[in-house]
């Protein structure tokens, strides 16, 4: 669903991302995990069409995003990290918006952006303008405008920072339940308890290097063979993906 | 305290330095607002010495003299209190360091003071700019010493300082006890009103030079109405204005240190007794509009999900992406209050004008009525600058949405173009009818008036469409680029009212072939703007480098 394929970005002499060749299938959570800095911002960017690689391809759906960028972002529903919304716009008129925009049938839109406001306890203020929102609430109005469309592929920078446990459990929630309908998550975070919880697979990237990608039980595995011969690790100790991340990216 | 105080105007200078060294768009800001204040000082300056020069040959009364001085005076001061007002609720109440502040331990009386401060400093400058050069103006003319002009500095200090106190008490009291969102909207929108009106008059001085306009005679005899009004002698800028009378030649040191005394005694009086109130209710004030800045309105029932008062248009036009962009687009336009307000201040000027024609009773054959469709179109254009040539500005922060969504440079054009055109049209036609209906327009030039908007405002709306997808006037990708930026604004209006004029000459000329040939020229012009618009957001929409 999602395929790079030496996916480079320079700025200026800066390597943001280098030759990053990656492939996420239908229906899997993707965890792009990385230190600050790392790259991850820079490869969604890339990913979604907001910035034009040095080189190399990136295909969604099968899509160039740079060259069949409309029907590239047809399939696909983007959360930044910091998510600048049409302000003046109550949350109701946003989803609906961006729910013709994608050319979404009226009456379905409606039953679910009923649906989810009230999932993600967002009913009470769905009239309200976006302004008087707080950050969680911006974001949870976000993820309701993207989901109201049924993306095959969703990107999202931090999708449960600002969010409270209540709601970010039901956002994991609903995440596993689209994925389960075929549609591919992206997503990137610094909470590695919730990668570990809900991610199919991740991949680590540091100094804009992917340094390791697979399941945590492949990149428990990996970690083992880079100490084959460690000095005072416990080979019968669970490690956790906070250890691998920790140890991976010791040099970043 | 003092301590206090000190850290923090400390770290705002430091701040202040820090962005005029490191930030071009500060310094191009600062650049600009030298420039603006440069324009009001020569534009006070004409005027005064042109008033001061009356004067002086006519040897006036010297009632009349200080009544001219006051009114130099409460002009200087409405504009500082106009700024002052904004910036107080501003800097007082909505600042966001303030919530820091305020969880500091510094007392909120010491916030105040250092807030107080920093507005005092920070309109120096403009009480200097607009109480200054008629002053200046009135010590050349009359041939005063030197020290007059040092007393100026002292002079404008005092009176700025009551008037902020004035206002930070005002506005203290207001937040404290009146504080409501409709309170604090009216107060913006009023600053709103007053700076239009005082860059509308102040431009009026512009034609002091011309025979033809009597501005001159207009404010003698202003002034001069307003001479006997004892009660002003109580007012701030009336001592001010004594003050620095005293300074001419039959003045003794007694009278002169008598108003110095008086202006430097009222100036700590009144610092005092904001300092008092503000000791009493700033923070309270303050929690109370931080209150109202979260508080939303009540949720609504689960069974109340009708979508808007606008379903029976969506009905009607169904939901398209193109229906979506422009609700949006509206939305965005009307969300804007000053932009609203600066269409209520041009309805304003045109109803006067109809007003004025109308109470005359002045008919469609005069010059006056003739011009009034030209202004009309001409003013629904202006008023649609927001969405057209400032539409894609005010996306810049939720670019990002149109960027990684399914719509092409075409949609994003036309949505703008058709949202500035309904709009405009919408305005153009119904004040056309009112003009109309009003000024009894007779019937063989009804077709001219209400021909007018519906052919000039397509291409009109195209142009001003295409010239806000430039790069540095939607400063998308672009750094802001102030003086090109007013350039494009200034040269998109020469355009405009040239493409208003023409149908008009076109159609007194009552010549078939030039008017089928200026039909042809907008359509032109249309094609080629939309052409030029969509290939500007074509390059807007794709990923940047």
């Amino acid at each position: 669903m999602i395929e790079t394929s030496n996916l480079t970005k320079y700025f200026g002499k800066l390597c943001a991302v280098d030759a990053l060749t990656l492939q996420v299938d239908s229906g899997e959570i993707f965890g792009f995990l990385g230190p600050n800095g790392a790259g991850k911002t820079t490869t969604i960017n890339m990913l979604t069409g907001l910035l034009r690689p040095t080189s190399g391809i990136a295909k969604l759906g099968g899509y160039d995003i740079q060259k069949q960028s409309l029907q590239a972002k047809a399939i696909f529903g983007l959360m930044p990290d910091t998510p600048h919304l049409y302000e003046v716009l109550t949350g109701r008129q946003f989803v609906r918006m961006v729910s013709d925009l994608y050319g979404v049938p009226p009456k379905k839109a409606e039953s679910e952006l009923e649906t989810l406001l009230e999932q993600l306890e967002l009913i009470d203020a769905a009239d309200d303008q976006i302004k008087a929102y707080s950050y969680g609430m911006q974001k949870k109005i976000l993820l309701i405008s993207l989901l109201v469309h049924h993306p095959q592929i969703l990107f999202l920078d931090e999708p449960t920072s600002g969010l409270d446990p209540r709601s970010a459990r039901t956002v994991r929630e609903i995440l596993r339940e689209r994925c389960e309908q075929g549609c591919t998550v992206f997503m990137t975070t610094h909470i590695l308890e919730i990668a570990e919880r809900i991610c199919d697979r991740v991949g680590i990237i540091s100094k804009g290097q992917l340094i390791a990608v697979g399941t945590l039980a492949e990149l428990q595995q990996k970690k083992r063979e880079l100490h084959a011969q460690p000095t005072g690790i416990n080979q019968n100790q669970v490690e956790t993906l906070e250890d691998i991340f920790l140890d991976l990216t010791a040099d970043a | 305290m003092v301590k206090n105080i000190k850290t923090l105007l400390k770290a705002d200078w430091q701040g202040w330095m820090n962005s005029l060294k490191q930030s071009e768009e500060t310094r191009r800001k600062s650049l600009l607002k030298g420039i603006g204040y440069l324009v009001f000082i020569a534009a006070l300056s004409v005027l005064g010495s042109s008033l001061f020069t009356h004067l002086r040959l006519t040897e006036a009364d010297p009632t009349l003299m200080l009544s001219v001085i006051n009114g130099f005076m409460i002009f200087g001061i409405i504009i500082v209190a106009k700024e002052l007002m904004e910036s107080s609720l501003k800097i007082l109440y909505e600042a966001p360091e303030t919530a820091l502040l305020h969880a500091s331990p510094i007392q909120p009386v010491a916030i105040f003071g250092y807030k107080f401060i920093y507005l005092s400093i920070t309109r120096f400058l403009s009480i200097l700019c607009f109480l200054g050069p008629p002053w200046v103006a009135f010590g050349v003319i009359f041939e005063l010493p030197w020290h007059f002009y040092v007393g100026l500095f002292p002079a404008c200090l005092c009176l700025l300082i009551i008037i902020t106190s004035y206002i930070t008490i005002s506005m203290m009291v207001i937040a404290r006890f009146f504080s409501s969102g409709g309170l604090l909207t009216t107060l913006k929108a009023l600053g709103t009103v007053i700076g239009v009106t005082m860059g509308f008059l102040i431009s009026l001085t512009l034609l002091i030079g011309l025979e033809t306009v009597p501005v001159e005679q207009f404010l003698l005899k202003w002034a001069s109405a307003g001479a006997t009004d004892a009660a002003a002698t109580w007012y701030p800028h009336e001592w001010m204005g004594r003050l620095l009378l005293s300074w001419t030649a039959e003045s003794t040191v007694g009278i002169r240190l008598r108003w110095i005394l008086g202006g430097c005694g009222v100036s700590f009086a009144s610092v005092g007794l904001a300092t008092l109130i503000a000791q009493r209710i700033y923070q309270r004030g303050w929690e109370k509009i931080r209150q109202l800045k979260v508080k939303r309105k009540p949720g609504r029932s689960d069974t109340d999900t009708t979508p808007s008062k606008l379903k029976g248009i969506a009905l009607i036009v169904g939901r398209s992406k193109i229906r979506a962009m422009m609700l949006k687009d509206f939305r965005i336009f009307a969300g804007h209050s000053g932009r609203l307000i600066a269409i209520v201040a041009l309805t304003f000027y045109l109803v006067v004008h109809i007003g004025i024609l109308f109470v005359r009773g002045e008919g469609a054959d005069t010059n006056a009525a003739e011009m009034l469709p030209v202004q009309i179109v001409l003013y629904s254009i202006l008023i649609t600058f927001g969405i057209s040539c400032n539409g894609l500005r005010d996306e810049a922060k939720t670019w990002w949405m149109l960027k990684s969504a399914p719509v092409t440079p075409k949609l994003v054009f036309t949505s703008k173009l058709l949202t500035t055109l309904l709009c405009a049209l919408v305005y153009a036609e119904f004040w056309s009818l009112i003009v109309i209906y009003l000024l009894r327009i007779p019937q063989s030039n009804w077709i001219p008036v209400l021909l007018t908007p519906i052919i000039t405002l397509p291409a009109g709306c195209a142009v001003n469409t295409m010239i806000g997808t430039l790069p540095w006037m939607a400063e998308l990708t672009h750094q802001p680029k102030p003086f090109l930026r007013i350039l494009t604004f200034t040269v998109t209006l020469i355009i405009d009212i040239i493409l208003i004029m023409v149908p008009i000459i076109a159609w007194y000329t009552q010549s078939l072939v030039l008017f089928i040939g200026l039909i042809l020229f907008l359509a032109c012009v249309f094609v080629i703007s939309y052409r030029w618009g969509t290939s500007n957001l074509g390059k807007l929409l794709v990923a940047q480098h």
